[in-house]
């Protein structure tokens, strides 16, 4: 018996990007399958998080394709672009991706909002994101009084309530200490896992790659190598 | 400390200094009118500036009845003070602009040895120069505030006031900039290590000022009508509730927030209405000269009514020229006040630029965020104004109530100056709004999410 391989969620294909004389991406592919978890490394400066942001559709790369779930973002004006982002693609960041002002129920809750949801059934899927991350208890204070990973669980939360095929990180856990780190990406890997949700995540980290099913490597700008974790 | 004052003052300079000049000049420019109108009082009015009917249009170099009737008069010189207001509101608008990341600064000034004193005599530095500024610009503009006064003869066109006066104001001016740019300056040395809640306190005292004046206005009516008490407690009152008006607007920011918040069914209006309560301070400072021009056209809608009804507009009356210039005065400070939350606006926008930057990468529209800030800016502005303007236009109905017959007019006139404030507050809403749209969709862009 033959199982077909799964559907791929993003391709990147020779991708080019630069900022002024400095060269973020200079031909970097990466193909990322449905419900796969890659991690994303290389030293600083070598094009990681342009490369998320272009496979998000934040970023319109200078040359080179991105397709997100059958879509070429090149042929998407913005709005399309961000009505893509909204339904299809969860992003988190290092930090500052909270709305201040928001509890973390609202806070989750928003992106339903935004798709015109009805609020209490947009609050009752935020609950539920927040309990299943833990951090259900804290949902109605706002990011200024959470921990750290308290605030990436929220945003985690926040990237899952809209069912994303694609969840894209970038150094979800680089302001957090080892064993904060190690909890926030068990509780990515599990989350996505439950949501068949596939997971880019850009990191310094060896432990997280280690952590993921495959790690690519990024030298100034292209793809030096793809490892299957063991 | 002395030896990096300059450099430090050198890089706050900017933009946030060009509406601290703005706002000084303006103010300075009104209150030399003021003083110019005051001094009637103790100069006497020459004899050769008063004419039988209206100055304007036979002599230019009189002054109308409204300013020359020492009864009327101090009706004029309470408008010009109510004007200084808004201006006044902008100049606290703007010394608060970059305040997260000057907070920084003096916290780590702070850490790094300077004194709180130090800090604070930064601070106060960095807003008292460029008032300073704004008052000597304010001179040139007195001149061209009094050739437009000068018309329907509110000032002379020779007016001028006492040279003793000038320095006065210009110090004043200055020591009020000194003042609220001192109050802004934190010398928290924790200020880059933890995050401040930026909610700030509700005082009861606006409330109280309020309710004060209210009170005072109906009581003082047994002080008879026309005599100088009556004349005193009546300016007594109305000052109170001017000031009443604007310290509650943080109270009325909160009210209505938490009720939007209740009713938000969208994203945007969430937004807009968390932002306004998480900060209901800062959102009523911005929106407190609101309810001092509601008040005023609410007043002047009445009274317009009245000269109307009496069948004493339009016909060369001083009356009718006063209740124009006082609309057209208001809606001028309608206009300042549109800066002030259009100064607000930037300020929230462009300290949360990195949060409104994600919003936009995780799929909130241009047009989701452009309409949150519509409504941010609407939701404190068009209560206060609309409040204003049924405390001036009923007060001032109540007040003229005894012995007088014109209850129908008065009350459509009291319509529609509540309804007239309504429009022009949403107009100013709006153009506040549109104002600051290119730092809102510059704050959206990508480049703010790259860590820094």
């Amino acid at each position: 018996m033959t199982t077909s391989p799964p559907a791929v969620v993003a391709r990147a294909h020779e991708v080019h990007q630069s900022y002024g004389r400095s060269l973020a991406l200079a031909g970097a592919s990466v193909q990322v399958a449905e419900g796969e978890r890659v991690a994303v490394t290389g030293r600083s400066g070598s094009g990681k998080s342009t490369l998320l942001l272009a496979l998000a559709g934040v970023l319109r790369p200078q040359s080179g394709t991105v397709e997100v779930v059958g879509h070429d973002l090149d042929t998407l004006d913005d709005a399309q672009r961000t009505r893509l982002r909204r339904r299809e693609i969860g992003l988190v960041l290092q930090f500052g991706q909270l709305v201040p002002e928001l509890t973390a129920l609202q806070n989750v809750a928003f992106p339903l909002l935004l798709e015109k949801s009805a609020r209490d059934a947009a609050e009752a899927a935020a609950h539920h994101w927040l309990d299943r991350l833990g951090v259900g208890d804290l949902a109605g204070e706002r990011p200024g009084a959470l921990s750290g990973g308290e605030q990436q669980r929220v945003a985690i939360a926040r990237a899952l309530v809209t069912s994303p095929r694609l969840v894209l990180a970038d150094e979800p856990t680089g302001a957090l200490d080892t064993v904060t780190a190690e909890e926030v990406i068990d509780v990515m890997r599990s989350a996505t896992a439950e949501s068949g949700a596939a997971l880019v995540v850009v990191t310094h980290d060896n432990r997280v790659a280690a952590a993921l099913d495959r790690e690519v490597v990024l030298r100034d700008g292209r793809v030096v190598s793809e490892e299957t974790a063991r | 400390m002395r030896t990096v004052v300059p450099a430090l003052l050198r890089a706050g300079a900017g933009s946030r200094a060009l509406v601290v000049v703005a706002a000084t000049a303006v103010a300075t420019a009104v209150l030399m009118a003021a003083a110019s109108i005051a001094m009637l009082w103790f100069d006497g009015v020459p004899s050769d500036l008063v004419v039988d009917a209206v100055g304007y249009g036979t002599d230019l170099e009189a002054v109308n009845w409204i300013v020359a009737d020492p009864g009327t008069r101090g009706g004029v010189l309470f408008g010009a003070i109510v004007l200084v207001l808004p201006p006044l509101l902008l100049l606290d608008q703007a010394v608060r602009l970059g305040a997260a990341s000057r907070q920084r600064r003096d916290a780590a000034l702070r850490l790094a040895g300077a004194t709180r004193r130090d800090v604070r005599a930064l601070a106060a530095l960095e807003v008292a120069l460029p008032a300073l500024v704004g008052g000597v610009l304010g001179i040139p503009t007195f001149l061209v505030l009094r050739s437009l006064l000068a018309g329907p003869g509110f000032l002379a066109p020779t007016s001028f006031p006492p040279l003793w006066v000038v320095p006065l104001v210009l110090v004043g001016v200055a020591l009020v900039g000194a003042g609220v740019g001192a109050r802004a300056g934190k010398d928290d040395p924790l200020g880059t290590a933890r995050r401040v809640d930026l909610r700030s306190g509700l005082s009861w005292r606006g409330p109280a000022a309020l309710v004060a004046g209210a009170v005072l206005l109906v009581t003082q009516l047994g002080a008879g009508y026309g005599s100088d008490l009556y004349l005193l407690l009546t300016f007594v009152a109305l000052g109170l509730i001017v000031l009443g008006l604007v310290g509650s607007a943080p109270w009325v920011a909160y009210g209505v927030a938490r009720r939007a918040l209740r009713r938000a069914s969208t994203a945007p209006e969430l937004l807009a209405a968390q932002r306004v309560l998480v900060a209901p301070g800062a959102a009523g400072r911005a929106a407190a000269g609101v309810g001092a021009i509601g008040l005023t056209l609410g007043t002047t809608a009445v009274f317009s009514g009245d000269v109307m009804a009496m069948g004493q507009w339009g016909g060369g009356d001083t009356y009718d020229v006063g209740a124009v210039a006082t609309a057209v005065a208001a809606l001028v400070a309608l206009a300042v006040v549109a800066g002030s939350l259009a100064v607000h606006a930037v300020e929230s926008i462009w300290e949360s630029r990195r949060e409104t930057a994600f919003l936009a990468a995780t799929g909130t529209t241009q047009a989701d965020l452009d309409q949150a800030l519509l409504r941010q800016v609407r939701l404190v502005a068009v209560p206060l104004g609309v409040t204003g303007a049924t405390i001036g236009a009923l007060g001032y109905s109540g007040l003229l109530l005894v012995g007088e017959s014109l209850a129908g007019p008065r009350l459509v006139a009291a319509v529609v100056g509540i309804l007239g404030t309504w429009a022009c507050v949403s107009l100013a809403a709006w153009a506040a709004a549109r104002l600051v749209r290119p730092v809102a969709v510059d704050a959206a862009r990508p480049v703010h999410l790259r860590t820094e």
